[in-house]
């Protein structure tokens, strides 16, 4: 037996005693990867011995179902017993390893992928091998203020770039002979490249004379010793536009290393294993300054300075295993990471005058390239982003982007590209949505008995086609879908049957990558998450039967499509009947020898069903109680103001798109629990800045903390966290509180924040304020809530039969676009984290913001410290 | 043109949000967008007076309860609505009056009480003399409507006008017999 598999198998036994669910599904799932690493998986006894282990702990661990712990011991060590009869075949080569074991069943992971279709340079051209474009910040234009006519103004512009670039491929090659001796060869390459460039622009202008411009440019060679040789490959090239050609032009001739460390070579046909490996890290570092100067005789009329530094790192690594010359497996993983920092210096005097702009972060991606259909990677991707601003004073204006993408892919899966967004506010900026495109075939959604979808066994359900027409087992649902016409020119998806908008989703060829979001994020409008994953595994297995390129290219972007949403599922969802679903559907995968495409989705389930949250982690402490209690003035305004965006942006980041549907359509506490916990935080600190307030005995302590509510509430807003700000202030305005005497000072200083809470035109001046924050950012969700609800209020759920050729139950999706374009929005604050620690010493002084009187008392203490005209009348 | 704020009051669930959106689109369009400026903007023409109405509808946001002050305090007129089908949301607004009153400061504040979804009698749970009841101890005018079926909506926008112009007629009344002790 393999060690690993041993070893997991053991770890398993022992954790079994535990009953700790997580750490037995953790050690499940270290099992299902040993053997499926080490053993031959088209063992079909093995395959069932495996399926009955995966039942058994699903059972008890998914489901919470009483299970003998015997059974699974037996279960694991029948596991055991067939993985030592059926080790990988590698060491016991088949005349063909595609033959099939099973012929109803397709083996999806033992396709040889294409060698020179997949690999890690075709990854990493679309991740690295960008060119950081050329900076151009907007500098405010001073214009000429004097009248002088006669005067010589002179502009000067000069543009600095400063380039550094490296790269060490290492290239190791194992070859492992039948007698067993290894064959070891490494190369090696390393480049650095160095460059600077300069230009300089100066422009005279004279009275009544045209304006006259020079440039000059220096473009220095600025590369230091080791580069001086790099520079006689290129120096004959002066236009360097793109500054990775040389580079990649560079690789071929540079410092290659060949190290044979054991020299004999393979004998010919015999059937060994080797492996091949490449790691490759990539160091960029370009720096571009831009500064301007403006003089009038000599004397300087502005002056502006910026700068940029964008920084990447990438490290990537790929091993492929061969069994004689067939690829039998490549996986690789990496990491890249982008930096880039922004430094505007501008003139004293001058307000910020670049104009502002919302950061458009990309989306949690899945790399690969679409067109190809014979693709084979499963890459992930995360962007985690987060937004530092170090100081934000009118001298010096600093930003700061980070990206970081982490990504795994093994020779199967289904890819998709980045997505493009800025269509989307084009598309609905659109006001003639009046022109549909009738759909080419009408397929109504035959309104049969409605039933509850429930669980469906699909380990046992059968894959047969249907004697009627099932639009989930076309190829191409485009002809079903009502699309918007413009001038004959076919936009964007309308509306539709329900399966044919589930179908389209998948169907990445065609459909566009923001149609595909939108219906992610907006399907449980109409279709729920059960409902629709079963219909996309019914879908998956159908295409996955055949043999055709174009059904398996199907097959994999359902396959994706069925990770995203589990991916993305809420805990609501996450019954007895998804569950029972997707667990089935895993073992069906295993059946078919897909281990790859099982654990993928064994693992992403199981991260869902860990995801508990628990409250008290954010609210809560596990300090003693301080001897002497805190009070409000014990800390700074700013450290408060932080603790309150901790908590808020903790809180934020669990709310799902899905919950603000659900809630502007039923209002379910237990539906939208995340978003329930976020209303009450806003709520609690309301009413608790109220109590701190009207509780004190004096005019003058209600006074001194009202000031230092307002404090922190200036620094907020300077954090972008509207949630505890918009609380803090509808805690001030409140009548109890304003209903009070306040001095003068107080009264000014809130002035500029009783204006952001005006409720006219549709919250214009918050939706101004929103617009202008930058990220990171914690939005006040009542109005998200709000457009939502207004947005299913006011649009039918299905487009009027008049106006669809009399069919009827077609989904209006323009209403789902609307919803996407608000979820979008708030997706994209969600990129963004605050860098901000705990602090438990604050948290404990807010004791989960309990100190707090009900809204009467409020009221009886507001009328004690100022009696009510109205009722000394009676 | 006249002015007036209104704003819309009631538990989740009761049709608010409908009744908005049939009053401020009255004629069909395809395209309902709630974030631009003028989406609650409404001219209505009530006894040969035209006037426009801001309408300020809390659907969505009940839930924020320490909201309900600000929203209170923007208004001039008040629709407070429940629904005929459900006796928890005519319990919900039973305090309402007096909390408009003590937020506002004033008896006199012009509130109309409306029992929407009056299409759906068969599963009527408030019967129509319970809210003519609750209308009368507020002293407010009441009425009945369906929003899905635009049954008296723009009927019930014309009365809350005519309440604002009336109180606020009388309060100038009051004001100059005030200023006179």
């Amino acid at each position: 037996m393999s060690k690993e598999i041993d070893i997991s198998i053991r770890y398993l036994e022992n954790v079994l005693s535990t009953n700790n669910s997580t750490l037995i599904l953790s050690s499940t799932a270290a099992v299902l990867e040993a053997v499926s690493k080490n053993c031959d998986t088209t063992n079909v006894d093995l395959k069932r011995s495996i399926i009955s282990l995966l039942r058994i702990i699903d059972k008890k661990c998914f489901l919470n179902q009483e299970v003998d712990t015997n059974q699974i011991k037996f279960s694991l060590q029948e596991v055991g017993k067939l993985s030592v009869k059926c080790p990988k075949s590698s060491q016991k080569p088949k005349a063909d390893p595609k033959v099939k074991s099973n012929a109803e069943f397709r083996e999806i992971g033992t396709v040889p992928p294409n060698p020179e279709e997949e690999n890690i340079d075709n990854l990493l051209s679309q991740l690295n091998l960008k060119k950081v474009p050329s900076f151009s910040p907007a500098f405010p234009d001073i214009g000429d203020d004097s009248d002088d006519e006669n005067g010589v103004t002179t502009k000067q512009k000069e543009e600095e770039r400063a380039e550094q670039h490296g790269q060490k491929v290492c290239e190791e090659e194992v070859v492992k002979l039948p007698d067993g001796r290894e064959i070891r060869m490494k190369k090696t390459k390393t480049v650095n490249v160095k460059q600077t460039t300069k230009h300089v622009t100066i422009s005279t202008k004279s009275a009544n004379m045209p304006e006259v411009s020079r440039t000059f440019m220096n473009a220095r060679k600025g590369f230091d010793e080791d580069e001086e040789e790099e520079n006689t490959n290129f120096g004959g090239s002066s236009n360097m536009r793109d500054p990775f050609e040389r580079f990649r032009s560079m690789l071929q001739d540079k410092d290659e290393k060949i190290e044979a460390i054991e020299g004999e070579s393979t004998e010919p046909g015999t059937p060994g294993s080797s492996s091949k490996s490449k790691t490759i890290e990539r160091t960029s570092e370009v720096s571009q300054k831009v500064s301007e100067k403006k003089e009038k005789d000599g004397r300087l009329l502005a002056e502006h300075e910026a700068s940029k530094l964008d920084k990447s790192n990438l490290f990537a690594k790929q091993v492929d295993t061969y069994q004689g010359t067939s690829l039998i497996d490549r996986k690789g993983e990496g990491s890249y990471e982008e930096n880039t920092l922004i430094r505007s210096a501008l003139p004293q005097n001058s307000e910020v005058a670049t104009p502002p702009k919302m950061h458009v972060v990309e989306y949690m991606m899945m790399f690969g390239d679409d067109k190809k259909n014979n693709e084979n990677e499963y890459l992930k991707g995360t962007t985690i982003s987060s937004y530092v601003r170090l100081n934000n004073n009118l001298t010096t204006h600093e930003e700061q982007f980070k990206k970081k993408i982490q990504f795994e892919f093994s020779t199967a899966g289904t890819s998709s590209t980045t997505i493009d967004l800025d269509n989307l506010s084009d598309l609905l900026n659109q006001t003639d949505f009046n022109c549909l495109r009738p759909p080419a075939k009408y397929l109504e959604d035959t309104p049969r008995i409605v039933e509850l979808p429930k669980a469906i066994d699909w380990q046992r359900e059968s894959t047969t086609t249907p004697q009627e027409k099932d639009l989930l087992l076309e190829q191409d649902a485009a002809e079903y879908v009502i699309f918007r016409e413009k001038e004959g020119k076919v936009l964007e998806v309308r509306g539709g049957p329900k399966d044919a908008l589930v179908v389209y989703a998948t169907q990445s060829s065609h459909s566009s990558l923001l149609y595909q979001e939108a219906f992610l994020i907006t399907f449980r409008t109409f279709i729920s998450a059960l409902e629709l994953v079963n219909k996309l595994i019914k879908r998956y297995l159908y295409m996955s039967l055949a043999h055709d390129s174009q059904s398996e290219s199907i097959a994999r972007h359902t396959f994706s499509v069925i990770v995203r949403i589990i991916d993305e599922v809420t805990q609501y969802e996450l019954d007895v009947d998804l569950i029972t679903s997707v667990t089935s559907f895993v073992y069906r995968l295993i059946h078919e020898g897909n281990f790859t495409y099982s654990r993928i989705l064994r693992t992403r389930l199981l991260d869902r069903i860990k995801d508990h949250f628990d409250i008290h982690a954010v609210l809560g402490t596990n300090l003693c109680k301080p001897k002497k209690p805190h009070d409000l003035f014990d800390f700074k305004s700013a450290e408060i103001a932080c603790q309150l965006t901790y908590i808020d942006s903790q809180l934020y980041h669990r709310i799902e798109s899905a919950e603000l549907l659900w809630w502007s359509q039923e209002q379910n506490e237990k539906k939208s629990k995340n978003l329930v916990n976020f209303t009450e935080q806003f709520n609690n600190l309301s009413f608790w800045v109220r109590t701190l307030i009207i509780t004190q005995s004096s005019q003058k302590e209600r006074e001194r903390h009202m000031m230092k509510f307002v404090k922190i509430m200036k620094h907020l807003r300077e954090m972008c966290n509207f949630n505890s700000y918009l609380a803090i202030l509808s805690a001030i305005m409140s009548t109890p509180l304003a209903r009070l005497e306040w001095s003068k000072n107080i009264k000014d200083a809130l002035k500029e924040h009783t204006a952001v809470m005006d409720t006219a035109q549709s919250y214009k001046n918050y939706r101004a304020l929103l617009q202008t924050a930058k990220p990171p950012c914690v939005p006040y969700i009542g109005i998200i809530l709000q457009d939502l609800t207004f947005v299913h209020a006011g649009n039918p759920d299905t487009i009027p039969s008049d106006r669809c050729n009399g069919a009827k139950n077609m989904i209006n999706f323009l209403k789902r676009w609307n919803q996407f374009a608000i979820l979008d929005s708030i997706r994209k604050l969600k990129k963004w984290n605050y860098d901000i620690k705990k602090n438990d010493i604050v948290v404990q002084y807010f004791n989960g913001f309990k100190d707090r009187v009900d809204e009467e008392r409020t009221w009886q203490l507001s009328h004690q410290i100022k009696p009510s005209n109205r009722k000394s009348k009676t | 043109m006249r002015e007036f704020k209104v704003v819309v009051l009631g538990s989740g669930g009761v049709g608010k949000s409908a009744l908005t959106v049939q009053f401020v689109s009255s004629t069909f369009i395809e395209k309902y967008d709630p974030t631009i400026e003028d989406f609650y903007r409404k001219e209505i023409e009530v006894d040969g007076q035209p006037s426009v109405l801001e309408i300020l509808d809390t659907a969505g946001t009940e839930q924020f309860s320490s909201m309900r002050d600000l929203y209170i305090k923007n208004g001039q007129g008040f629709v407070v609505v429940y629904s005929i089908t459900s006796q928890q949301t005519f319990h919900d607004i039973r305090n309402m009056k007096e909390q408009i009153v003590r937020v506002k400061g004033s008896e006199n504040v012009p509130i109309l009480l409306v029992g929407n979804k009056c299409d759906l009698s068969h599963q009527r749970q408030v019967r129509s003399e319970e809210g003519l009841a609750l209308a009368e101890s507020w002293s407010c005018p009441f009425t009945e409507c369906s929003a899905k079926n635009n049954q008296n909506v723009n009927v019930t926008f014309a009365e809350i006008v005519r309440e604002m112009n009336y109180v606020q007629s009388r309060s100038r009344q009051s004001k100059t017999c005030c200023s006179l002790m």
